[in-house]
């Protein structure tokens, strides 16, 4: 033990990060978090939180020049805007390849202190058993070895802890968590409720629940309602690193942070089949050292972590550390989305709203669950989105100029519902990551190339969806003005996740029902790289489920001696 | 300030260097464009947005600001893959447009080139007058009058009341963030 610098280095410090940090922390262990990106203080680095727009050069639309140049892929997030700039990487010093023949990849990232925390949506849902049976039932994917009974406890406790608001509905397929009270919906969202669930008796329509505070936590104020989340949020009113999981850790005294170093390879000794440590690179300096410690935590976002792997290659892993079976890097999903519907709601001219609510609302799936009611495709989708009064933008697309002009965009715009879907991505071998053999970023390091391609079965549910939101929206009075079934490019979802999946059978899968490497009994990648199917439901809450239950597990393991 | 902000670019062979949160952009506008153009954008971001009880788009410099928008690709203004003019050019086909209507008067003229650019409805294709159009909405609801005084903003709700019954003052929220993403 004295050999090891740490009891447990944490690679990455973002959702999943931030999560083991604090459960390795609380449980005794002395451990390393190390992050590849910049220190960003809570609160005081928030640097454009309260930035009115005519302080900014581009009145929040940002220099399109600059984005051409160096955020060609990250300004495809409608997150990314002149405000927020600055929480995601350029794509210029972050390179990734897109292999031949494969359609293009949109890898949407944010590396600094937090990850992608500061700049996630919030939206925060449970899976459940249709979910995990999902693979075993169709025969799409390797079975996992686990079970909602499994996760439920973590679900629990990771809810409890970083706080969601939402409501209790009693609906299978969305199994209810332990809920801060939810946001309303909104007086057009409440008449489409009842719309939709008075003409579609196996269908909801439910406020979207979210880690944002509709009660005070420890040291956190409740939601402002500004929903200017990506910014970074000084009242904590929202779950990230900063404002949550890292005081916690930073709390017990035994946690050591470095930023700006990146992991270059994770370090194996064959004679123990053991992880020994890391191998770092310091990201200004490009100095390497290493670390050591018995543990080893990947969280670095599911490609990263998996890259992460793939560029750790050694005598006894030429293919990648943990890789015995072959398919570390295979199976990488993300869900297909489009804008199923937008229709024009009339008749609540005379209701308007106050306030910014940062959650909209979901549709739980539907299709396919006990019954095949959708038998063209396997799997279902659920939509998200909501109600509003369109603004001043809307003039953009409207004739008109002149004082009658300014006073109609004077008034909110007509009411409007839409209905944006996030369809099942199946686990196909052929959607991969490699090593592209040709190129290496400015550290050397071979950057990380990208095989991806929706499939036929997310084509015909996003055309079912489609279809259905239509219905759903015309039964409620609606004029439909948009209905989109082509897929958003993939990696458009910002969920991509699998690379290193869990499975029962060490020749078929990467991880352990505990997020172990089957090769390597101190490793653990507890990020999206481990997931086997991808549901259709946010993932983040899940990967966060899913690291706290492999912490105990392996603090139990490293308590028994057994690693 | 993000330091991802602070960017060197190269405009009209001059090299200028600003910081995130400096009018820079703007005051230089004047230096992109003669006094004439500038004399016409002034009539032009007016016809649009003319003072009413509030001030119109060129009391609050939208003119300038249309230039620099132009010049740095806002709304796919410097798109490659769009036909038309490119960045400040589009200054140069907004002139010859506003003199093809035959129309002295340039709110007159205005007016006909934004009824061709929207003859097949609101869902004509972009033209040039439409990213024009665009960026003097966006230099004017986005300055410090458009939003406070035309509209109304509000930083910090504070909360959220989800069915409000329209009363005197029903003026839009530019803080409404969703409303003008899906505007
Ligand atoms: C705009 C947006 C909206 C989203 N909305 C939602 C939502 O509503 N609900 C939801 O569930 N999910 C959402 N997501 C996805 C969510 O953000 C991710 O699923 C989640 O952040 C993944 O957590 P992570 O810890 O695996 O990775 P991240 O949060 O991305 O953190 C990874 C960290 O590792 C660091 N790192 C990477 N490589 C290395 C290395 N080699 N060495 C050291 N450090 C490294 C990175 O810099 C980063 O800080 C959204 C994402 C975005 C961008």
């Amino acid at each position: 033990m004295s050999n090891y610098e740490f009891d447990a280095i944490v690679v990455g410090s973002g959702i999943t990060g931030g999560w083991a940090a604090k459960e390795l922390t609380e449980a005794g262990l002395k451990v390393l978090l190390i992050e590849r990106g910049r220190q960003i203080t809570h609160g005081q680095d928030y640097a454009t939180e309260t930035t009115p727009p005519w302080e900014l050069p581009f009145h929040g639309a940002g220099d399109a020049a600059l984005y051409d140049e160096k955020y060609p892929v990250q300004r495809r997030n409608r997150a990314f805007d002149e405000w927020t700039q600055g929480h995601f990487i350029n794509d210029i010093d972050n390179p990734y390849s897109t292999a031949a023949g494969s359609e293009a990849f949109l890898w949407l990232r944010s590396y600094q202190l937090g990850g992608r925390s500061l700049t996630w949506g919030r939206q925060t849902y449970r899976w459940s058993d249709y979910d995990f049976e999902a693979n075993k039932r169709d025969g799409h994917g390797t079975d996992w070895p686990i079970r909602y009974a499994d996760l439920a406890p973590w679900y629990d406790h990771v809810e409890e802890f970083i706080g969601v608001s939402g409501s209790v509905e009693c609906i299978a397929a969305l199994p209810d968590g332990r809920f801060q009270p939810p946001m309303a919906l909104n007086i057009v969202e409440q008449h489409v409720k009842s719309a939709i669930e008075g003409n579609f008796p196996d269908r909801r329509l439910i406020i979207g629940r979210t880690a944002n505070l509709t009660q005070e936590k420890e040291g956190r104020a409740t939601c402002q309602n500004r929903n200017i989340c990506a910014r970074g949020c000084s009242y904590g009113a929202y779950f990230s690193t900063q404002s949550s999981t890292l005081p916690a850790a930073q709390a017990t005294g035994r946690l050591t942070l470095v930023t700006d170093t990146i992991v270059e390879a994770v370090e194996h000794d064959p004679a123990t089949g053991k992880a020994t440590g890391v191998l770092v690179v310091d990201a200004n300096t490009g100095a390497r050292r290493r670390h050591t410690a018995r543990l080893i935590f990947l969280n670095a976002g599911a490609f990263n972590s998996t890259h992460l792997l793939l560029r750790s290659r050694s005598a006894a892993f030429p293919n990648g550390l943990a890789n015995s079976s072959g398919v570390l890097g295979t199976h990488i999903m993300d869900h297909a989305n489009a804008v199923s519907a937008v229709a024009i709601i009339p008749g609540f001219d005379q209701h308007t709203t106050y306030g910014n609510r940062p959650t909209g609302i979901v549709i739980p799936r539907f299709r396919n669950l006990d019954r095949n009611d959708a038998p063209r495709f396997t799997r279902g989708y659920s939509y998200q989105g909501g109600a509003f009064q369109g603004g001043w933008t809307g003039g953009k697309r409207m004739p008109g100029v002149g004082a009658d002009f300014k006073a109609r965009l004077r008034t909110p715009q007509a009411w409007r519902m839409v209905l944006v879907t996030y369809a099942e991505s199946l686990p196909l071998a052929s959607n991969r990551l490699t090593l592209d053999p040709n190129r290496k970023d400015k550290h050397g390091m071979p950057v990380l190339q990208i095989a991806f391609q929706h499939g036929e079965n997310e084509r015909t549910a996003l055309a079912d969806a489609a279809a259905e939101a239509k219905a759903m929206l015309t039964a409620a009075g609606g004029q439909v003005v948009i209905s989109i079934t082509e897929p958003g490019l993939g990696g458009s979802s910002i969920h991509e996740m699998g690379g290193a999946r869990m499975g029962w059978d060490p020749k078929t899968s990467v991880l352990d029902r505990f997020s172990r490497a089957h090769d390597v009994p101190n490793l653990f990648v507890t990020d999206g790289a481990q997931m086997s199917s991808s549901a259709c439901q946010n993932p983040s809450l899940t990967y966060m489920a899913l690291t706290a239950r492999a912490c105990h597990h392996a603090v139990s393991l490293l308590k028994q001696g057994s690693i | 300030m993000e330091p991802t902000f602070v960017d060197r670019r190269r405009l009209m062979g001059a090299a200028l260097a600003w910081g995130a949160l400096s009018n820079l952009p703007v005051a230089q506008a004047a230096e992109l464009i003669t006094p004439s153009q500038s004399r016409l954008l002034v009539d032009v971001v007016d016809a649009v947005i003319p003072r009413t009880d509030t001030p119109g788009a060129s009391d609050v410099g939208v003119h300038r600001f249309l230039v620099m928008a132009l010049e740095h690709g806002l709304e796919g203004s410097r798109d490659p893959s769009l036909p038309g003019p490119k960045g400040r050019d589009h200054l140069d086909w907004l002139a010859a447009h506003l003199r093809q209507t035959g129309e002295k008067d340039i709110a007159r003229a205005v007016a006909i080139v934004d009824q061709a650019a929207f003859a097949a409805g609101p869902a004509s294709p972009p033209t040039p007058w439409t990213r024009i159009k665009s960026l003097i909405l966006l230099g004017y609801y986005m300055s410090e009058a458009g939003a406070t005084q035309e509209l109304r903003y509000e930083l910090v709700p504070g909360h959220w009341d989800p069915d409000v019954p329209v009363s005197g003052d029903n003026r839009a929220w530019s803080s409404d963030w969703t409303a003008l993403t899906f505007g």
